[in-house]
């Protein structure tokens, strides 16, 4: 509560400006879009927040890349779903898309008649190694949090096989999700029926 | 009659590659193009690639601020509004759907263990986004100053000793002045 001792306007905060305010922020610190805002939403809505668990993250993390539409969004949704119901996710995937759409369209306007597109790319390319450093430490927190009941050599090789498929071959990542669910849940039906 | 045309091609465009996209980020790319160039013929591939190279440096989602920028030089700011609900809302609704469901099957045996496998395939799919970062372009591999940056940022980041938003106004600012001194600027 904004009040003070006055109570003329008194500016309630329900949890949504400061939603609006964390999901604007990681908008504005993410380059390349999609998952790569992993890295900026964990430290900023479950480390500095804790709108969710580590764990809860990495499903998040997973659905987003399972389901079709932009993941930063779903991401943001779903954490501000998870705070606030459907309005909290709709705030949120505003938040995270919409500010820098705005700003960008605006001032691309002039970028485009007066910025050198290539000068810009070498400029903001420390920005994309600091997020790829977090992106590889956000996959290594991510692994090391695989729990003891599977073997931690199985899971490397998964990761591997996957790494693979996705760089050399060009599968997308959805199908990697989906097949995993669609692997366990045959596997565990196969298995129960014997 | 034209305008409405071209906002109906817009709308109905940006709606169906939301919904048949996965994941985000550098895949629009290539439907945007389809869209705004062929199918809208608004732009051509030499200008499409400009504004894709600006988004790209530049912060924020990419595929939304690409077809943002067309859609205001088109129609103005009013489109941000419909292209939110078109583009942006039914993965949204998608996303909380999935939650919900998930939510139901969360306790179970087998999901439990496809959690497990999943954390070992998501873990794949950062290191691959890594991968596009730093080798995408393999005609150009990163610099030396570059990879010194990533390194310094591995143990910054490992070690806590700056948040990543920090990091970025950090490095970028020291870039800046290298540039300039090595009269790149």
């Amino acid at each position: 509560m904004l009040c003070g001792n006055i109570n003329l306007y008194c500016l309630r905060d329900d949890g949504m400006f400061e939603l609006f305010y964390v999901f604007t922020k990681v908008g504005l610190l993410t380059f390349g879009g999609g998952s790569s805002a992993a890295p900026v939403i964990r430290k900023e809505a479950v480390e500095n927040k804790g709108y969710v668990s580590e764990e809860e993250f990495i499903d998040i993390i997973a659905s987003a890349n399972m389901l079709p539409g932009p993941s930063m969004a779903q991401m943001a949704a779903i954490i501000g779903y998870k705070q606030k119901g459907i309005l909290g996710a709709l705030i949120a995937s505003i938040a995270i898309i919409m500010p820098m759409v705005l700003l960008f369209s605006i001032f691309a306007v002039f970028l485009v008649e007066y910025a050198d597109p290539d000068l810009l790319t070498k400029i903001v390319e420390p920005a994309i190694m600091v997020i790829s450093a977090s992106l590889l430490l956000l996959s290594k927190d991510i692994f090391l949090a695989i729990s003891p009941n599977v073997n931690k050599i199985y899971a490397a090789l998964i990761s591997v096989i996957s790494f693979v498929l996705i760089v050399l071959f060009g599968i997308h990542p959805s199908i990697l999700i989906i097949s995993v669910f669609v692997g366990v849940f045959i596997y565990g039906s196969i298995k129960s029926a014997i | 009659m034209v305008l409405s045309s071209q906002l109906f091609k817009y709308l109905f465009g940006t709606f169906v590659i939301g919904l048949v996209t996965f994941g985000g980020g550098a895949v629009f790319i290539p439907m945007f193009q389809d869209l705004f160039v062929n199918r809208m013929g608004i732009t051509d591939t030499e200008f499409y690639n400009l504004i894709v190279s600006l988004a790209t440096s530049l912060p924020g989602a990419l595929g939304p601020k690409i077809a943002g920028y067309f859609g205001y030089g088109l129609f103005g700011w009013w489109i941000f509004i419909p292209l939110y609900m078109v583009f942006i809302l039914p993965g949204v609704v998608l996303m909380v759907f999935n939650y919900k469901a998930l939510v139901k099957l969360k306790d179970s045996k087998r999901f439990k263990i496809a959690n497990d496998l999943l954390k070992a395939v998501i873990a794949a799919i950062l290191m691959s986004i890594v991968y596009g970062f730093l080798f995408g372009n393999m005609d150009k591999f990163p610099s030396i100053l570059m990879t010194i940056y990533f390194f310094a940022a591995m143990v910054i980041l490992q070690k806590k000793w700056l948040k990543v938003h920090y990091l970025i106004v950090i490095f970028v600012t020291v870039n800046v002045i290298i540039m300039y001194l090595t009269g790149e600027i």
